[in-house]
């Protein structure tokens, strides 16, 4: 924790930093300077004429003088007012003045590099495009809490790291972030706006690109409206009774996961691929090793382990995208209260797109024969391949086509796809192991597959803890060993469960099965949906 | 058988003779009678209104109509002429004793709309305060005054300016001259070296000033002072009209140079038939100049004189319609009526625009030349500058807060605030150029505060006078102004800031800045007379006193609104 504070204090300071080169400019008189600095040319990060939401639009400064910004963006997008200027300064409010309860955003001057601040809170978006938020003045004692008008919900030290998407998306369902110290509240801040800051954050470092704004985002020109040709179909239909269900609100809750899933995905199936690759020529081959050389005891037994170490890393990563998977359909009844009009909310088109290409080439070149396969999993490869619908949401979707089957659906959330598939592989990959004695061909195959690990563990850290992600990029860049990082991961995971605040917390823990872990959460979503009970 | 005549026969002969000849006598009397009234109507037409050359009746050709005198009340009213006052190190000491500045009558409006308001301006030498000020004020443009263009920067350091802040300059340097900081050499060599500059400045497309220009090298800069153009804004173009008129009129020698400066530019997209006023800006997809109209209640008016002091019709653009009131601590404030939601242009209600109306033009209207200083021959806007500086008062002593409020540059991001009495449906609202609401700056503005201390003399304004009358840095000027919240001096120092301050300084010494012109014929209204260059670019014929702005009245409060 200490580190974690020590490294959040130092990233601090590196924000800071062209906030006091500021001040000092400030501080010397120079007015020249300071003027230059503030609207020169090259400072100029964002074109105001490109919308950042659905129904804003750019209007003329009434500049008096002879310096400033000539144009800016206004608009009104999830509940907050916003306005910016081209050189990225913004300011967020649910008030339309934007003068109270304001998230303001600070670039640094000739950088796509921002950082929010709302009172103590600070935010600012990490190498690996997470959020990574900052208070001052923290101890290690102190208590973090998420609080709406009737219940908190205690918050581990964790959020001041790199969040992880679960946490975004809690933190962006509103509420009040209070800091505690023993029976003192040193700082309660509102988070109205955190999700269109930090949705802002990301498309000023994209450049603009749509494409990485939440699924659901009003994107402009892209509104699905609500026609008089859809003003009959379900999802549309105004009525505080339990609305039909629709692919729209579930794909709603998935949106900040996508991304990160879609490329943990990626990293799996190439390993995946990879490992039946492996085992196919091994297979090929074992006859003529086998009679050429003696089986070797002990190399056979250490590659044996190398390669269950492999398949926990492997479940590790399954178990990842089960913790976003759960997490997302956890947090989702915050966002859409019960008699919220639902909407259909897809990717951006072209996110969308890309990412259906990549699932079905991934799709393509597993050789696996249909008939072979469980029905959910049949059922998922229809719907993802088929339809076009993103895994979690395939997913929650045919857990609400059984609904009558609560067992069933209870074990197709632990059971995941992936699960499936990785534990067909594993079955597979052991009886191979124990039918097979050779291992010369197979050693060489590992450390191809090691290679290529490697690169996966690097893309993981952005779920690493936050000491990793205190020396990025420079840390990243470093070769370090896929098995090292991964050992953190599960170091990281121990300190974590052995930590009594932390109920968001382990990811190995999840993808074990371990759903009680979620009971708190789910207890105080319940309570807040269901007041009455 | 013999032939016998008809006696019905005869008859009708006999009738057909009466008729005859009674039709030759009426149709000859109508003739007569005819030709004679038209002789002598014609006759008497033409011996009471001769054509006389140059006279009403003469149409005048073109080539001629600049030689014809600009019809000003002195002329046309035969009344007495102001005179330019002396500088103050050439009065006499009993100089104030002899000036009629006591009110004549009554507050309130005569029958020609001008109006006599409630409060007196302050008149005098200047205290040793107050001249430290004016020295100390004067200290900005001796600093930040560019040798090689005669340009000041608008800000410290930073080399741009606008012409509004080269308008300040002017006045600035005016005041100095007259309150003799500095000799008419020095003077002389600024203000010449100024004029040559701004006369070889390269136009927005060829039309009239770019909105602003670097001062070390003239060029036309962008906003963020690169090489380019933004547009022109025709509030500054008023402004600066409005100091090249007192620059001609009080200093004759300089009055070829200022007429060859203003007759480069290209008044026709600036000026429309309706009297409205516009400004130009490019647009970002296409790069075409697109024309807006340009100014809301206050600036739109003050900016209008400026262009009817040479000679324009800004009927509309003087015109305080369609305004709105708000009623804030009893008192009702004017603010343009125009929608900012449909028109995209705030309506900012700050001090600046009446205050200079008040110390440059008395609140006069511009073809007035011969009013005494107590009346406010522009009745409405002298009235309306009373609410506005009644409000501020009321403000302070119902709050507490002592309150100048106008538009002022700060120290650090966002730069430039309006520090409204009204905006946007709020009082007392601090807004940035975009809109945002950041009330920790807001300010008593210096100028302001000076400005009112010299055109109120009251309580109220002796405390503001002591609040800023020391607030400057020797080296470098005037501070923009005290925060309201207790965060200090706003340090930062404006030409805008440390003009105004003089002027009103000067305003103290010598009253209403704008004095009458002398001279007769101007270069402005005979030059290009022989080419259709007039006609292309909008320039006016020497107004008549059918062309003169109306002066209208409003209703005025009688008693406090809560």
């Amino acid at each position: 924790m200490n580190r974690a504070l020590s490294l959040s204090a130092f990233i601090a300071a590196l924000a800071a930093a062209p906030v006091a080169v500021a001040q000092t400019i400030a501080a010397s008189g120079d007015t020249d300077t300071q003027l230059s600095a503030a609207f020169a040319s090259e400072n100029v990060i964002l074109d105001t004429r490109l919308l950042f939401a659905d129904g804003a639009r750019e209007a003329q400064q009434n500049l008096r003088g002879a310096f400033g910004w000539p144009t800016f963006q206004e608009g009104l997008v999830e509940g907050v007012y916003f306005r910016f200027d081209p050189d990225g300064y913004a300011r967020f409010s649910p008030s339309p003045r934007l003068d109270d309860d304001v998230f303001e955003v600070v670039c640094r001057p000739r950088t796509y590099s921002c950082m929010a601040q709302k009172g103590a809170l600070r935010m600012v978006l990490t190498d690996q495009k997470a959020i990574h938020l900052m208070m001052d003045g923290l101890q290690p004692t102190d208590q973090l809490f998420l609080a709406d008008t009737t219940t908190e919900l205690a918050l581990p030290m964790r959020i001041l790291e790199p969040l992880e998407l679960q946490f975004e998306r809690l933190l962006s369902t509103g509420g009040d972030l209070v800091v505690r110290r023993g029976e003192n509240t040193l700082a309660t801040i509102s988070l109205k706006g955190f999700g269109a800051v930090t949705a802002y954050l990301r498309w000023i470092s994209a450049r603009q690109d749509y494409t990485v704004l939440p699924t659901g985002w009003p994107v402009p020109n892209a509104r699905t409206g609500t026609t008089r040709e859809t003003l009959t179909e379900a999802q549309n239909w105004v009525n505080p009774m339990p609305q039909p269900l629709s692919i729209g609100q579930v794909s709603q809750g998935a949106a900040y996961a996508d991304e990160d899933s879609a490329a943990a995905l990626d990293a799996m199936q190439t390993d995946l691929t990879e490992l039946r690759r492996l085992l196919e020529n091994r297979q090929n081959e074992a006859t003529t090793i086998e009679a050429a050389q003696p089986p070797a005891a002990d190399p056979v037994q250490e590659q044996m382990k190398q390669m269950e170490a492999m398949i926990q890393r492997l479940q590790n990563e399954l178990g990842q995208l089960s913790v976003a998977t759960t997490a997302v359909k956890l947090a989702q009844p915050l966002q859409q209260p019960a008699p919220l009009q639902p909407q259909p909310q897809f990717p951006s088109p072209q996110a969308n797109a890309e990412w259906r290409d990549q699932v079905q080439q991934d799709v393509d070149s597993t050789p696996m024969p249909s008939d072979a396969l469980p029905d959910e999993v049949r059922h998922l490869q229809y719907l993802v391949a088929e339809m076009g619908l993103d895994p979690k949401t395939a997913l929650v979707l045919m857990q609400f086509i059984k609904p009558e089957d609560q067992a069933a659906q209870s074990d197709a959330i632990s059971r995941s796809y992936h699960d499936t598939l990785a534990q067909t592989i594993l079955e597979e990959l052991e009886a191979d192991l124990n039918a097979s004695a050779a291992a010369i061909d197979l050693e060489r195959a590992l450390e191809t597959s090691d290679n290529t690990k490697k690169t996966d563990a690097q893309a993981d850290t952005q779920d690493a803890p936050a000491e990793d992600m205190a020396a990025a990029p420079a840390a990243v860049a470093e070769d370090t060993p896929a098995e090292d990082q991964a050992a953190d991961v599960v170091a990281e995971t121990d300190m974590a469960a052995d930590d009594p605040t932390v109920e968001l917390a382990s990811d190995t823990q999840v993808a074990a099965g371990q759903s009680d872990l979620y009971q708190p959460i789910g207890a105080y979503f319940e309570t807040i949906l269901n007041p009455t009970q | 058988m013999t032939k016998q005549s008809s006696p019905s026969r005869k008859s009708w002969v006999f009738a057909a003779l009466v008729l005859a000849s009674s039709s030759a006598i009426i149709g000859g009397t109508a003739w007569g009678v005819g030709n004679a009234a038209r002789d002598m109507f014609l006759f008497r037409e033409e011996e009471e209104e001769p054509i006389v050359a140059g006279g009403a009746l003469d149409r005048i050709p073109a080539l001629m109509r600049g030689n014809q005198p600009v019809a000003v009340t002195s002329v046309v009213r035969q009344e007495p002429r102001r005179q330019k006052p002396p500088r103050m190190c050439e009065m006499s000491s009993n100089y104030f004793d002899g000036l009629d500045l006591e009110r004549g009558r009554a507050p309130g409006y005569d029958r020609r709309n001008a109006y006599v308001r409630n409060f007196q301006s302050r008149r005098g030498f200047l205290t040793d305060r107050e001249l430290k000020a004016a020295h100390v004020a004067w200290r900005y443009f001796e600093n930040f005054t560019q040798e090689n263009t005669g340009l000041a920067n608008s800000v410290g350091n930073y080399p741009s300016t606008t012409l509004w802040d080269t308008a300040s300059y002017i006045a600035g340097a005016v005041a100095a001259y007259e309150l003799c900081i500095i000799e008419k050499p020095d003077f002389d060599q600024r203000m010449m070296r100024l004029l040559t500059t701004i006369k070889g400045l390269d136009l927005f497309r060829g039309e009239m000033p770019n909105k602003v220009y670097h001062t070390q090298t003239g060029e036309k800069v962008d906003y963020t002072n690169k090489p380019g153009e933004i547009g022109f804004s025709a509030l500054d173009i008023g402004r600066f009209l409005v100091w090249m008129r007192i620059l001609k009129n009080r200093y004759p020698y300089l009055a070829n140079t200022i007429d060859s400066v203003l007759l480069k530019w290209d008044y026709s997209n600036a000026v429309d038939e309706e009297g409205v006023l516009w400004g130009a800006f490019v647009d970002k997809e296409t790069g075409e100049t697109v024309y807006a109209q340009e100014g809301r209640l206050g600036y739109e008016e003050y900016a209008a004189k400026g262009f009817a002091l040479w000679g324009f019709q800004p009927i509309l653009a003087h015109r305080a319609e369609p305004f709105l009131t708000a009623s804030i601590f009893g008192v009702q404030v004017p603010y343009d009526g125009r929608d900012p939601r449909v028109f995209h242009s705030q309506n900012y209600v700050v001090t600046e625009s009446y205050l200079q109306d008040g110390l440059e033009l008395g609140w006069d209207m511009p073809h007035d030349d011969s009013s005494p200083e107590w009346l406010s021959t522009d009745g409405w806007r002298a009235e309306f500058a009373d609410r506005i500086y009644q409000v501020q008062e009321n403000r302070w002593r119902q709050t507490g807060f002592m309150t100048a409020r106008s538009e002022h540059n700060v120290k650090g991001p966002p730069y430039f605030t309006y520090d409204t009495i009204f905006s946007d449906g709020y009082p007392w609202n601090t807004v940035t150029p975009r809109g945002d609401y950041v009330p920790d700056h807001a300010a008593v503005a210096a100028k302001a505060a000076i400005g009112m201390w010299v055109l109120w003399d009251t309580e109220y304004t002796d405390a503001l006078f002591d609040a800023i009358i020391e607030l400057y840095d020797p080296e470098n000027g005037m501070y923009e102004g005290l925060y309201e919240r207790g965060q200090g001096r706003v340090e930062i120092f404006t030409a805008n800031n440390n003009g105004i301050i003089l002027t009103a300084l000067l305003h103290k010494v010598q009253g209403p800045i704008l004095t009458p012109y002398t001279g007769n014929t101007e270069v402005w209204y005979t030059a290009f007379r022989d080419q259709d260059i007039r006609q292309k670019r909008n320039m006016p014929d020497p107004p008549t006193q059918a062309d003169w702005l109306p002066a209208i009245r409003h209703s005025v409060q009688k008693e406090a609104d809560f």
